[in-house]
């Protein structure tokens, strides 16, 4: 134990003495640890911030699209009784199909473009159960009423110069709606982080009215099940029914948690890429060692022959600089590490202040990893400067000039 | 131009290292004149000056006060560049550590000065293997220095002082790395340098065999100067 | 002074030559760091072309007009008098819409929701000659073929688990069709144009069998020259935002598609680029380090320049050019490698059905190579100044 203290300690002045080498070689290593650090950790969050909003699902949720996930435009359209149908299916509880257009909402004289959401569940509880669409103030429209709305707290708040109270008058498309609710301001973790604030949302039968369509077409149609383990058999039972009416493809089946799944692995692949690219730099890095090992076993020749004279085995040798090149690589790892939680902590808070729900959470995954591995790199690259070193013939070595 | 055989004038040279009590005075208001075709010695006890004297009157150093003058052309108010220029072609330099680059040959080493200094391309290599041939060194040009003796490596060296055929030659113990008979060898190059090809050789020593050779010789005490030079002879 | 950079240029590469293992390990983190965020933009330009070909493809003087925005999903359905409007706009020669609608497609007993689409025969010259409408097999539709129907690369072969051949015979929403023909495979390049692949082409008549109301999906505005495009576009846009309010109807000439395609990919490459030259940061400080190394081992080689004849400038000039051989030969090499790279990921996207390809260009070229250059002369240059100013006789004696 002794003698790894004593070689830790001789490594560390060995490369204090080069000061300003060892520096620039470190600086290599923090850049390429700090950018694969800040990468992940961003990723990480964003792959959190998406988790928070798909946990409103709950395992007990199926997902169903109409059309199929990859077509730009959707013609197609599913009707009131393809609802009804799945209502009818065995273990589901209630669906809540959503639908969406745009309208001009006029208020306080300006007239303005809004996103419309139209959606009711036969339980309004499960909205509440969601999280979507959170009631600030006010209450909740009924079933059947089709000429109250909820708005966003964006379009309340200044969205048309003058804030917007409750149970206020407001025009769309030239018909009247009354505010009977406020919504709570929505944190989106992807997108623009107002277009959430400045949507209207109202019952079905609300859109209809607005729309003039009896049978609008949903966008998405939430199905909740009574019991998380039938998920797959009521997926299936969804699936023929649409497939052998309109034919395959017709509609995307999938439960919460596997759409879920699939989101969180587009967004592992691109963090992965984009890690891969600055990782690139480690390697960079790891020459940059490299190369300062050998000139530093150069320099130190005459040393070396004397330490072999004096009976010091060439294994010793060997340790000792792959442990000075693996210092290299684990100081420079932790300052690394420092400075990348601190890039990752600066993006989120700048992101954060703009409204996304970016966050950067500190792993001991990801903080070990890499230390471990720039610790590696460093062992790695030194490896063949301390062969040389270890191999060197001690007679040559200390006449050397 | 002066027409006159002036090669080397010190005037009222000073050197003084550090300020106020940490005053060291490496030279005390030295003035000096050396002509063409001298052979001189600058001997004395070690901590004299003796190294800074060479370093000043070769250019290397610029001194606190007093100029310095090579063939008339006052030194010391020189520009970086056009005194490096006009080192290169008036003064080669010997040094005791030979300080040869250790990765070209003794032709390329021979040569480096020459590029430095702007000889044509085509130029270069006859005239470096001819100078080598004039040392003796004449089958040993793709040699490196680590496959040159002592000795050899020195002449190399007084090749390479050569090579802009300047009219002064400055040697800092030339042999203090040498053997005795690579020694004298290289002391005999320095005679014929002087004897017959008229140049100017101040070399610097701590032996006095060595330094008794020379036909002038000057002496540096604690910064100042004596000397049994002949006084130069104006045309 | 031509030959004295000549004569220093030789300098430098004989001194980096004698540190061999140095200089290529340097050199190997300049070629690494360039060849990065050579084929990343290598790509990117790529990609940037593909796009623009296919967009030229449809037309360069093509307004795309397309109802309903991305966030509307309640189609705006354009009516005949909307149609005559566009044609009656000032320098619009032909409005071809495509009819577009869903359908079930029954063939080897599978049922499969396909999208169906239909032009007006009158308007068949407009989509003659783009790679859109080319056949592979078979041939293309003649007018008032009621009973046949063209189908899409992908359609053919990967929807119903066995190959839709020529003249055999599938059932759309009941009805039986013929396949006379089987269009080109089209790649995917992202944003714009149409892509026919996964589609069935039918008469207007057999379209209206299935859908009796045809609303347009998307129509072709073509002008009669590039500089009506703007007004003609700008006209139009105006007209349906007054009709069926903002941003109901995207109207967008194929310039302008290209322009908005060309900004986010260009955004995409510099970011990938960027992360990149992380790279190239990481190997700047390495030449840096090199160069002081070697500076520091050079104190007494570069007393005896000065003692030679070697003004400061020259000495800082020989170092400058030493650090600048290594960016520049990092550089060539390193744009090498960074072709062959694009060029190998581009093969590898072809095949799985992306329209990558790795764009060179001799201005990507330079300027990678100008950029290493940069970057070698600026990491080495606080290590050539030390070398230049340093004193002479303090070099000479160096230990």
């Amino acid at each position: 134990m002794n003698l790894d203290i004593e070689f830790l300690i001789t490594a560390l002045r060995n490369l204090k003495r080069q000061g300003i080498r060892t520096f620039l070689t470190l600086i290599g290593i923090i850049i390429g640890v700090s950018s694969i650090v800040a990468l992940l950790s961003i990723g990480a969050g964003l792959n959190v911030a998406l988790d928070k909003q798909f946990e409103a699902f709950g395992t007990n949720m199926i997902i169903l699209y109409p059309g199929s996930i990859t077509s730009t435009r959707q013609t197609f359209s599913i009707t009131d009784s393809d609802i009804r149908k799945v209502e009818s299916i065995n273990g589901v509880e209630d669906t809540v199909s959503i639908y969406v257009t745009s309208g001009i909402m006029e208020f306080n004289n300006v007239r303005k473009k809004v996103t419309i959401m139209g959606a009711d569940a036969k339980d309004s509880k499960l909205f509440d159960e969601m999280g979507f669409f959170a009631v600030d103030e006010g209450t909740r429209p009924e079933t059947n009423v089709s000429d109250s709305i909820m708005i966003g707290s964006g379009i309340a708040k200044d969205y048309f110069d003058k804030p917007i109270n409750l149970r206020k008058n407001i025009k769309i498309n030239n018909l009247n709606y009354t505010v009977s609710a406020i919504l709570e301001p929505q944190q989106q973790a992807l997108g623009d982080p107002e277009s959430g604030n400045t949507v209207v949302f109202m019952t079905t039968e609300g859109y209809k009215r607005l729309t003039g369509e009896e049978n609008p077409s949903p966008v998405q149609v939430i199905i909740k099940i009574r019991n998380p383990d039938d998920s797959e058999e009521i997926i299936e039972k969804i699936k023929d029914y649409f497939e052998n009416k309109y034919g395959e493809g017709s509609v995307f089946v999938s439960s919460a948690e596997q759409v879920q799944e699939m989101v969180n692995q587009v967004y592992s692949l691109i963090t992965l890429v984009l890690t891969g690219i600055a990782g690139i730099s480690i390697i960079v890095g790891g020459i940059g060692i490299a190369n300062a090992m050998i000139a530093s076993v150069m320099e130190r020749t005459k040393e070396i022959g004397l330490m072999k004279a004096l009976g010091a085995p060439d294994i010793e040798i060997l340790l000792m600089f792959v442990l000075e090149a693996g210092l290299i690589g684990g100081i420079g790892g932790i300052i690394g590490i420092i400075f990348g939680y601190t890039l990752a902590g600066t993006i989120s808070f700048v992101g954060q202040a703009a409204g996304f729900m970016l966050e950067s959470p500190i792993t001991w995954e990801v903080t070990l990893g890499a230390l471990i591995f720039s610790i590696l790199i460093g062992m790695i690259f030194g490896y063949f400067p301390a062969k040389k070193a270890a191999d060197m013939d001690p007679v040559d070595a200390i006449r050397y000039s | 131009m002066v027409k006159t055989s002036e090669l080397l004038r010190l005037d009222k040279v000073s050197k003084i290292y550090g300020m106020g009590e940490e005053k060291v005075v490496a030279l005390d208001n030295v003035s000096l004149l050396v002509c063409r075709n001298e052979y001189l010695s600058i001997m004395g006890p070690s901590g004299s000056g003796k190294t800074t004297l060479l370093d000043i009157l070769s250019t290397m150093m610029k001194p606190t006060s007093g100029d310095v003058f090579i063939e008339g052309v006052n030194t010391t108010k020189m520009s970086n560049s056009k005194l490096a220029s006009f080192r290169g072609k008036k003064i080669g330099f010997i040094f005791q550590t030979f300080n040869l680059l250790p990765r070209l040959t003794a032709l390329e080493n021979v040569t480096t000065p020459m590029w430095i200094n702007g000889v044509p391309r085509n130029e270069r290599e006859s005239r470096g293997k001819e100078i080598l041939e004039k040392v003796g060194l004449g089958n040993r040009i793709n040699h490196k220095p680590n496959e040159l003796s002592g000795g050899q490596k020195q002449r190399v060296a007084i090749a390479r002082a050569l090579a802009m055929n300047p009219p002064l030659i400055v040697a800092d113990e030339p042999t203090g790395n040498l053997d005795t008979t690579s020694g004298s060898i290289v002391m005999d190059i320095l005679n014929k340098l002087h004897k017959e090809e008229k140049r100017t050789v101040i070399l610097v020593t701590h032996d006095n065999s060595i330094g008794k050779k020379a036909e002038g010789h000057i002496f540096i005490k604690d910064g100042r100067v004596t000397t049994d030079k002949k006084v130069c002879n104006f045309m | 002074m031509i030959q004295d950079f000549f004569d220093i240029i030789e300098n430098a590469m004989k001194n980096l030559g004698k540190s061999k293992t140095r200089t290529i390990l340097t050199l190997l983190g300049v070629i690494i760091g360039i060849a990065a965020i050579v084929s990343l933009i290598s790509v990117g330009n790529g990609l940037n072309r593909a796009v623009e070909s296919q967009l030229q493809e449809l037309g360069s003087n093509t307004i795309f007009v397309i109802p309903g925005s991305s966030m509307s999903f309640g189609s705006v359905k354009l009516t005949n008098a909307d149609l005559s409007f566009m044609k009656n706009t000032r320098g619009v020669t032909d409005v071809a819409p495509i009819y577009a609608t869903n359908a079930v497609m029954e063939f080897n007993g599978k049922k499969v929701n396909v999208q169906v689409s239909a032009v007006d025969a009158t308007n068949a010259d407009v989509f003659q000659g783009t790679s859109t409408f080319q056949v592979a097999e078979g041939r293309m539709l003649s007018s008032n073929e009621s009973g046949s129907i063209i189908i899409g690369n992908t359609l053919a072969n990967d929807f119903f688990d066995k190959k839709i051949e020529i003249r055999k015979q599938v059932l759309i929403n009941g009805q039986i069709y013929k396949v006379i023909g089987i269009l080109k495979p089209q790649q995917q390049a992202f944003g714009g144009g149409f892509n026919g692949s996964g589609s069935t082409f039918m008469s207007l008549e057999a379209f209206k069998r299935i859908e009796p109301n045809p609303f347009p999906g998307i129509i072709f505005v073509k002008t009669s020259g590039k500089d009506n495009v703007e007004d003609a576009a700008d006209e139009i846009k105006e007209y349906m935002t007054d009709k069926y309010g903002e941003g109901s109807v995207t109207v967008s000439s194929s310039e302008k598609i290209l322009e908005q395609v060309n900004q986010i990919l260009s955004l995409i490459t510099i970011f990938l680029a960027g992360v990149g030259a992380i790279s190239i940061i990481v190997g700047s400080f390495g030449i840096a380090n090199a160069m002081i190394t070697t500076v520091l081992e050079r104190t007494r080689e570069i007393g005896v320049m000065k003692a030679l004849g070697a003004s400061n400038s020259k000495v800082l000039a020989m170092f400058l050019v030493e650090a600048g051989f290594i960016g520049a030969i990092g550089g060539i090499i390193g744009v090498g490698l960074g072709y062959l790279l694009a060029i190998i990921v581009a093969f590898i996207g072809q095949l799985s059905g992306f329209a990558l390809s790795a764009s060179i260009s001799w201005e990507l070229s330079l300027g990678a190579l100008i950029f290493s250059m940069l970057v070698g002369m600026g990491s080495g240059f606080f290590p050539a100044l030390r070398a230049a100013n340093m004193d002479p006789v303090n070099a000479l004696r160096y230990e």
